[in-house]
């Protein structure tokens, strides 16, 4: 009786507290917050330092970039600038011949103590990111081909930056970029006394005095500090709280500055007072928390979930679903090292012998598009009358016979002298433990059994994997291309001496036309080039090419929004209640 | 009694530090390179424009911050074919190059020469070279000839890379006279190779290192408390550690006491009514409840009970607003709600264990004599059980307590996962699959220690509360 008596009150006064604690969430009168579920926790709130495309997203409604890629357009959007600056011949001095950018920072734009965001912040961002100490960032990298970087004695929001040879991803590194208050994340001014010529060049020699200023300014610019406690930017929204674990709480500013520029740029708009991002790991809690009301965004469900969550009539009601192409590109790199491989028949004896149907079938439950290279189907130069591979197994099986390969020793596999050795038909698939590369892989070999091309699953650690990639210890090797939303460069992966070319592609030809593109002076001449240079990989296969996924996303009916090819696909500044 | 205690105390530390040896010589054998994957930048469009010195100049720094430039133990133990400077190659991937050179070229100090001479052409080719640009072209050579495992494949490089860049004026006397030095160098290694080795030279050498080692440092730190920091988020290692064991106590410590009282309570009713179809029946359904995986229950938990679909009770997950400010009926109501349900389904697992031994205790004790005697006398059943049988059948529940305190410590991953909650098995499980070494060794061995003081303790008080075992052990 006792016992029964003490399960009583604990139950009692559980609910009763519950109650007495219970707040609404999400809506009141006039205030609201947006609850985003995301699968894994960022490390850290530093958009030059984060690994996790996470972490730069909540940090981006915080820190905002100078310029952001449009979710509709596509195309960079001025936000901390007055307008997407312009290229400019130089013609005189010591950057004739070279190209230099204006910089214009809004005169609306302020940090949270109401001082203006100005060209002594944005030299603070790239003197940061060019600290030697400053590891683990691939800002450096991408602003490389920055000459000089002069500001205005007399226009304190003004900026010129220069480069002295073509960079085709010019405008992007400088402008796309998260702008870091030095007010706030280098108290001391340190690195007030250091210029960012001295900084950008890469001969430079730091006195010891000078090293133990970049130290000690790497030191605590990369510690927790700046990493989860300290998160300041000229952002809609303010960092409130984190709860490890559990979620990350951004609240809209009391007095946005955004609401007062006259035609703002969609990613100046800012409706949610609140923005929650809660960290569930597992998808069914995670789908339960949908249907419950705790969240309001779900993205990155694995296909055949959102097929089924589609079917689903408790959802049904209460949610869109989206399906915005994602900026990605699935493939197979093959290494033309391999010397079965640097063969063109064999590779398209391999692109020849897939199950495409299958594979987006079976793997992306119809969710994905076919695509023909490393051109998202989405660009406006996507060559639209080249059409993807299909399975042909006689034309794979003719295209390794017409490579000299034939079963000579009667053991079911092709051989061939190579180099004066006899060798099989046999080459290595390398995927790492994760389960989507195993099941490509898979189909692969599957398919390739059937036309007489043995291929062996080699599946290692995902850090072995991302090693041997970059060793070039594989043979074939699931991979995908991430490119930016608006341009591509296909110097790093395709030109031949690019340290970048991962599958050792060495085409004169190829070479040629990422030159041209590279300088193309219209955009006319551009997509020109970038048809002849999709005709020349086509004819060359240096990669079979499978898929461009779409996203996946399910958000709450009760607000207005947009999706878009853009990751996270979503904009949960954007969410507006309905009426 | 003491010496017996002393003993097993000793026995601890030994094992204690056997393990100690075996998690840290497990971490070294992890696949991949932890320090690369920091510094490296695998996206296609940045890692063109990543000049390979100043990456080689960021491992340097990350090595030597995480304490890589030490050796790895009190002692190594390798073919005295190696010179002892090869093992203060801190990259993994160079060193495990240039003991392959030195195979193959059986000449050690001369292959040094070789990896300094392609080190200092790094250096020179790539410190004043903009990234893509045409000289450029001598220092990836450098920089994948590092990487590269054949000498022979570095051979052949050099050699065409020399034929392109004696027709660019772009690039430097100095850089093309480095290049024909190594290749000349490698042509002289070809042609003194000798044919074979004295058997002497595969012959295993120890080398001791003193205490200037990874691993000792790392015991250091771990006995001393320093401070370690995570290498994930840089935050202060025992605060994490502190934070997700408050989580894993709170849920592990609730079921674990829900279970005993329950399992207790079931138990002895069953005893009691041993036989009988209510306690057929319960036994059925307590060994359904143990025989679901609690993974499987905890999502049927949360289709019910969370979702919305059938009732809306609890939250799907998570611990809720931990914020300070809220005030105690919040917190405590908070709490409640969050964590029921996977209180609930660590506890029903338990729950048919506990009852089972509890319920085979008690008719074990009933049937002893000095319970028939005490029947026999006259005293009643309720006192009988009571006073009597109920203490005695509880032994067996010191060692469910014993065993259960490790778990209490190292959480429960799946369910830890499922709910949400960022306890011991999350933050374990994310530390090494990130390799985050200052919290993972520490909760692993933390955990290796609560488990053997666990079991030390179990025996004790088994001791203390059974004479009989006194007798047996003296």
């Amino acid at each position: 009786m006792r016992t029964k008596g003490i399960i009583f009150f604990v139950l009692v006064s559980g609910i009763t507290f519950s109650f007495l604690s219970c707040k609404n969430n999400t809506t009141t009168d006039d205030t609201y917050a947006v609850n985003v579920r995301l699968p894994n926790e960022p490390e850290n709130l530093h958009p030059m330092l984060t690994k996790s495309s996470f972490g730069i997203q909540i940090a981006s409604r915080v820190l905002l970039p100078a310029a952001e890629f449009d979710p509709k357009t596509l195309k960079l959007s001025p936000l901390l600038l007055t307008e997407i600056p312009a290229a400019r011949e130089v013609t005189e001095g010591p950057h004739a011949g070279g190209t230099v950018y204006q910089l214009n920072f809004r005169p609306e734009a302020v940090w949270d103590n109401g001082q203006p965001v100005t060209s002594a912040d944005y030299l603070f961002t790239i003197k940061a990111a060019f600290n030697p100490y400053i590891t683990g960032s691939s800002w450096k990298g991408f602003l490389a081909y920055v000459s000089e970087i002069k500001t205005d004695p007399s226009d304190a929001k003004k900026v010129e930056v220069y480069f002295d040879s073509t960079y085709i991803l010019a405008l992007e590194a400088i402008t796309n970029i998260n702008i870091y208050p030095s007010h706030v994340y280098d108290p001391d001014r340190i690195l007030d006394e250091f210029p960012v010529e001295q900084m950008i060049s890469p001969d430079q020699v730091w006195t010891p005095e000078q090293d133990t200023l970049l130290k000690k300014f790497a030191s605590s610019f990369q510690s927790v500090t700046y990493f989860r406690d300290t998160v300041q930017g000229a952002g809609p929204y303010a960092f409130d709280s984190w709860t490890t674990g559990e979620s990350i709480r951004l609240k809209r500013k009391q007095n946005w500055w955004g609401d007062t520029v006259a035609d703002a740029p969609l990613l100046l708009k800012a409706y949610p007072d609140e923005i929650n991002y809660k960290f569930i790991a597992d998808a069914a809690t995670a789908e339960a928390a949908l249907k419950s009301g705790e969240v309001d965004i779900l993205s990155e469900i694995p296909p055949a979930d959102f097929v089924k969550m589609m079917n689903d009539d408790a959802l049904k009601d209460g949610f869109e679903f989206d399906t915005p192409a994602i900026m990605q590109i699935f493939y197979i790199e093959i290494n033309h090292r391999d010397p079965i491989l640097s063969d063109k028949k064999i590779r398209q004896a391999l692109a020849y012998s897939i199950d495409y149907d299958g594979i987006m079938n079976n793997m992306l439950a119809g969710l994905g598009q076919r695509t023909i290279g490393p051109i998202h189907p989405q660009r406006g130069y996507y060559h639209k009358s080249l059409q993807p591979l299909e399975q042909d197994l006689n034309k794979s099986m003719a295209l390794i016979k017409e490579a000299g390969w034939e079963d000579t020793n009667g053991n079911g596999t092709p051989d061939k002298l190579l180099s004066g050795k006899r060798e099989e038909l046999i080459v290595d698939i390398k995927v790492s433990t994760k389960e989507e590369g195993q099941s490509l892989a898979a189909i692969i070999k599957d398919n390739a059994q059937r036309v007489g091309i043995t291929v062996n699953i080699v599946a290692v650690d995902p850090s072995q994997f991302t090693q041997d990639i970059r060793a070039l210890k594989f043979d074939m090797a699931p991979m995908r291309n991430r490119p930016l939303a608006s341009i591509d460069d296909l110097y790093p992966a395709f030109y031949s001496t690019s340290p970048a070319n991962r599958s050792g592609i060495q085409n004169a030809e190829i070479d040629e036309v990422i030159t041209d593109i590279r300088t193309s002076e219209s955009t006319a001449e551009r997509d020109s080039n970038y048809y002849k240079l999709q005709e020349l990989i086509y004819q060359e296969q240096p990669a079979i090419y499978l898929y461009v996924p779409m996203d996946r996303i399910i958000i709450s009916k009760k607000y207005k929004t947009i999706t878009s090819s853009l990751k996270p696909g979503y904009f949960e500044n954007l969410f507006e209640l309905r009426a | 009694m003491i010496r017996s205690l002393l003993r097993k105390v000793f026995y601890a530390i030994v094992v204690l530090w056997i393990l100690s040896v075996i998690i840290f010589w497990l971490s070294k054998q992890m696949p991949g390179d932890e320090v690369l994957d920091y510094v490296s930048i695998d996206d296609t469009r940045y890692a063109a424009l990543i000049n390979p010195l100043d990456q080689r100049t960021s491992y340097g720094q990350v090595a030597r911050e995480r304490g890589f430039y030490f050796p790895g133990f009190y002692f190594s133990v390798s073919p005295s074919l190696f010179p002892d400077s090869v093992d203060l190659i801190l990259n993994r991937d160079e060193k495990v190059n240039v003991k392959n050179w030195i195979t193959v070229y059986k000449q050690p100090e001369r292959v040094l020469g070789f990896y300094h001479l392609l080190l200092q052409g790094m250096r020179s080719s790539c410190s004043s070279v903009q990234t893509g640009s045409p000289g450029f072209q001598s220092c990836l050579f450098y920089a994948q000839s590092l990487a590269t495992h054949d000498p022979e494949i570095i051979y052949t490089n050099a050699v065409a890379v020399s034929g392109q860049i004696n027709t660019d004026s772009s690039v430097t006397a100095s850089i093309r006279e480095d290049l024909s030095s190594l290749i000349m160098m490698m042509e002289d290694l070809k042609k003194n190779k000798p044919s074979g080795l004295a058997i002497s030279s595969w012959m295993p050498t120890i080398r001791w290192h003193g205490t200037q080692n990874q691993y000792h440092q790392w015991m250091r730190g771990l006995l001393l408390q320093q401070p370690l920091t995570s290498l994930i988020d840089g935050r202060n290692a025992w605060k994490k550690i502190y934070e997700a064991l408050s989580w894993t106590l709170l849920l592990n410590g609730l079921s674990l006491l829900l279970a005993l009282a329950a399992g207790i309570r079931i138990g002895i009713w069953s005893g009691k009514h041993h036989g009988r179809g209510s306690e057929k029946s319960i036994n059925w359904i307590l060994f359904a409840l143990f025989a679901i995986p609690s993974f499987w229950l905890a999502t049927l938990l949360i289709y019910f009970f969370a979702s919305g679909e059938v009732i809306k009770v609890f939250p799907a997950g998570g611990i809720g607003d931990q914020r300070g400010d809220a005030g105690i009926f919040s917190t405590v109501g908070n709490l409640f709600m969050h964590l029921f349900l996977p209180v609930i389904c660590l506890a029903a697992g338990a729950l048919a264990y506990v009852s089972r031994q509890m319920k085979e205790s008690f008719l074990h004790e009933a049937k002893q004599p000095y319970a028939l005697a005490l029947k026999a006398h006259g005293v009643s059943k309720k006192t009988i059980h009571r006073f009597h049988v109920i203490p005695n059948a509880l032994f067996p529940i010191i060692t469910i307590i014993g065993g259960s305190v490790p778990a209490l410590l190292s959480g429960s991953l799946i369910i830890e996962v499922i709910f949400n909650i960022p306890g011991m098995g999350r933050l374990m499980y994310s530390s090494l699959l990130a390799r985050d070494w200052p919290v993972a060794f520490p909760l692993l061995m933390m955990a290796a220690f609560v488990t053997v003081v666990s079991y030390i303790l179990t025996d004790l008080i088994y001791k203390w509360a059974d004479p009989r075992v006194k007798t047996v052990e003296g």
